[in-house]
């Protein structure tokens, strides 16, 4: 790992290509509109820092208001970068079932609110002895699939038992239940609504089975960027794990209140024939969805044909407008992989570097 | 960066954290003897490995000292060239366009230092090398990149013939010969299509021939990756084959009938099994990659890998499976594309008979400038 640094003052116009920048004014931006969603509901944010890995960009929501005051993060390690520095009510969205990583977790707990999701009582079992032995408690909630068939218990007497469980075992406390969600391309508002709403109700339907046993559930937490607006509307749901919406891509792009503010500048290396450009980033830097690709900024009249390695093709309806050398501005799709792959931020506001923020959890996937 | 659990040298792999980069060092020697015996026995070509698939300088090193080489590697960009060129290799084939002056400054310096080459595809490119080179003084070796029916090079043919005697003409360079293909374009390449490559290749060896009866000298003709060297070592007047994915391989190359063997896996754990048939693991797009395919479990009968989200791998256990995966149990993966794969890693697992020998560092990652 290299790292590029470029001293404040620095034009974006001067910047050595490719690099990962932050408009820096699109997160207050973002950080803005969630703290306005958030400002009179009981249900706060809880952000995601999969999408982040910064905890600096963490604590910057937390400055901005409407949030639970902590963060969810998708592994131990991700959690241990977020405590490191400060934010210290930490959920972990995620089974965590080495003995290991488990230990980790209960060391963690000293300096902090540590919760975890379980699907699985064997999983429970576990973190119970482990947090019971290190004299240390641990939360846990339970994840409920709602729509993935990814992780989480199936139903809700399944949730119920674990609840219960939960509630009898050492070293763990019981604090509510979990789930994702997502939406399979966004086909309106009426659509986009529905789907949140099914999908979070299928959580509070366990968060009432395990409160009909009189176990108290003190966390609903459910919700994305795709349905933050609607889950705080939900009666129950106490916070709402929303990640993609700090630095955004054109995935939700029909959400106008959020704008993109991780973009990758690059420039024009080759212009193989007159409707044609390559640019000086690929999947490499850029990540790839399949037929999901990024979009060039300001010229709606530029495709993105392909990407290689280590290039872009841009593709012109008419002339290719940019010029061997000329700068552009690349568009993530989906941006969470994308950061994975960078070691910091240019952070940049009116086209002048303001900074530069490391990563620090980047490649935390342990 | 990457921060896991460092284990003890010696620690069973299987109690690495995970997901984790393991390297079974007795496969990485056995491929990289292969492909070194092939190349050694005196003949044109040698190989001049892509490095940019590991990104490891230590990997590069191995790969030099075994024999079989012009004693040099490639890279895909320049700041990659900038750290292998720290770790001591002396020479290095960049097949990228070095275009803007910041970086042609950069490729200034590297060329007082190592002994390092570049490609071009266009006259613009060209120029703006031999503006700036030809002011220093210092005259820097300039491939011509020929298109073999990808999106990168000059169309073979009267182009790619202009272009090269541009180069032999322009101060400042030197026309050292033609690349076409390499192994940074198979990720992505389809090998099943092997019949239009052939014509492809077929085309760039006509446009050779026509660029040296101009009376320009190709003194280096590269071609070549991991599936199709032996073929194209066979073609007349090729001296360097640039291949890489030998060494690692990955579940794309292991469709070929090679006799590479899969050395470089990523060991992931089962987080949950919680409907029957489908097991989740923590190993996903983060740590495998998933850029251009998924990849495969290995060695354990009877399990598909079905998809991989940011976090998650989900498996799918299928009848004939016989030993059913449980929460906490290890799995093997094979990534499609094990360039991807490393570069989201910071580290490697080297390991002999499942034991942890030795932890390099990827160290050119995340490096695209």
């Amino acid at each position: 790992m290299k790292k590029y640094h470029p001293v404040a003052g620095t034009r974006l116009a001067e910047l050595d290509t490719p690099v990962l920048f932050l408009d820096i004014e699109a997160v207050e931006k973002n950080y803005k509109a969630v703290a306005e969603t958030y400002k009179n509901t009981s249900c706060k944010m809880r952000q995601h820092t999969k999408n982040i890995k910064s905890p600096l960009l963490a604590l910057m929501q937390i400055w901005a208001g409407g949030t639970v005051g902590g963060v969810c993060t998708a592994k131990v390690a991700e959690a241990e970068v977020m405590v490191h520095s400060g934010v210290t009510d930490i959920l972990i969205p995620n089974q965590v079932v080495t003995r290991d990583k488990i230990a980790r977790m209960c060391s963690l707990s000293r300096l902090g609110d540590i919760k975890v999701c379980i699907d699985s009582k064997e999983n429970l079992k576990d973190i119970s002895d482990i947090a019971a032995e290190y004299k240390s408690r641990i939360g846990v909630l339970i994840e409920i699939d709602t729509q993935m068939s990814r992780a989480g218990v199936r139903n809700s007497l399944k949730a119920v038992q674990l609840a219960k469980l939960a509630v009898e075992l050492p070293g763990v406390d019981f604090r509510g239940v979990m789930s994702h969600q997502a939406l399979r391309g966004y086909t309106g508002e009426e659509d986009r609504i529905e789907t949140a709403r099914v999908a979070i109700q299928v959580c509070l339907d366990a968060k009432e089975a395990i409160e009909a046993e009189g176990i108290k559930v003190e966390i609903v937490s459910s919700g994305e960027t795709f349905s933050h607006d609607v889950a705080c509307n939900m009666d129950g749901v106490t916070e709402v794990e929303g990640g993609t919406y700090a630095l955004m891509g054109t995935i939700y792009g029909f959400m106008e209140k959020f704008a993109i503010a991780n973009k990758v500048l690059s420039t024009i290396v080759s212009k193989p024939d007159s409707k044609t450009a390559i640019g000086d980033v690929g999947f490499r830097g850029l990540s790839w969805m399949k037929d999901k690709l990024p979009s060039v900024q300001g010229h709606n009249n530029i495709r993105v044909k392909n990407l290689l390695e280590d290039h872009i093709v841009l593709e012109s309806d008419d002339s290719m407008p940019l010029e061997i050398g000329e700068q552009f501005v690349i568009l993530p799709y989906y941006q969470d992989i994308m950061v994975n792959r960078w070691d910091n931020f240019i952070v940049v506001r009116d086209d002048i570097v303001e900074d530069v923020w490391d990563i620090p959890g980047r490649g935390g996937f342990h | 960066m990457e921060n896991p659990i460092v284990k003890p040298i010696g620690t069973d792999v299987l109690e690495l954290d995970t997901p984790a980069v393991v390297l079974d060092l007795d496969a990485l020697d056995f491929n990289i003897k292969s492909m070194a015996d092939f190349f050694e026995d005196g003949k044109t070509p040698k190989l001049r490995p892509y490095a940019s698939i590991h990104r490891c300088p230590a990997i590069a090193h191995k790969q030099i000292s075994a024999g079989g080489t012009v004693g040099g590697i490639c890279v895909s960009t320049l700041d990659q060239a900038e750290v292998f060129a720290d770790s001591g290799i002396t020479d290095i084939l960049l097949v990228n366009f070095v275009i803007t002056k910041r970086k042609i400054d950069r490729l200034l310096a590297l060329a007082k230092r190592i002994q390092i080459s570049v490609v071009v595809e266009t006259t613009a490119n060209l120029n703006l090398l031999a503006d700036v080179f030809s002011m220093e003084n210092i005259s820097i070796d300039v491939f011509l990149l020929i298109n073999s029916g990808g999106d990168l090079g000059c169309l073979p043919g009267e182009t790619s013939i202009n272009l090269a005697q541009a180069i032999n003409a322009a101060s400042g360079v030197k026309f050292k010969g033609i690349v076409g293909f390499y192994e940074g374009f198979n990720s992505y390449f389809p090998i099943h299509d092997i019949e239009s490559h052939k014509n492809n290749i077929e085309k760039i060896v006509e446009t050779k021939k026509a660029i040296e009866q101009k009376g320009l000298e190709v003194e280096e003709f590269c071609l070549g990756a991991t599936f199709d060297y032996e073929w194209v070592s066979s073609i007349n007047g090729v001296t360097q084959i640039l291949a890489g994915g030998y060494a690692l391989m990955d579940s794309n190359l292991e469709r070929l009938e090679t006799n590479f063997i899969p050395a470089a896996r990523v060991l992931g754990t089962v987080t949950g099994t919680p409907e029957d048939g489908i097991v989740i693991t923590d190993a996903g797009q983060k740590s495998i990659g998933a850029d251009a395919g998924t990849g495969v479990v290995s060695d354990w009968q009877g399990l598909k890998l079905e998809s991989l989200s940011a976090e998650h791998g989900t498996v799918l256990v299928e009848d004939s499976c016989t030993k059913y995966p449980e929460i906490k149990d290890k799995m093997w993966f094979v990534p499609w594309d094990m360039g991807g794969c490393l570069n989201s890693h910071d580290y490697i697992n080297g390991a002999r008979e499942g034991k942890l020998e030795v932890v390099w560092e990827i160290t050119a990652r995340g490096n695209y400038r």
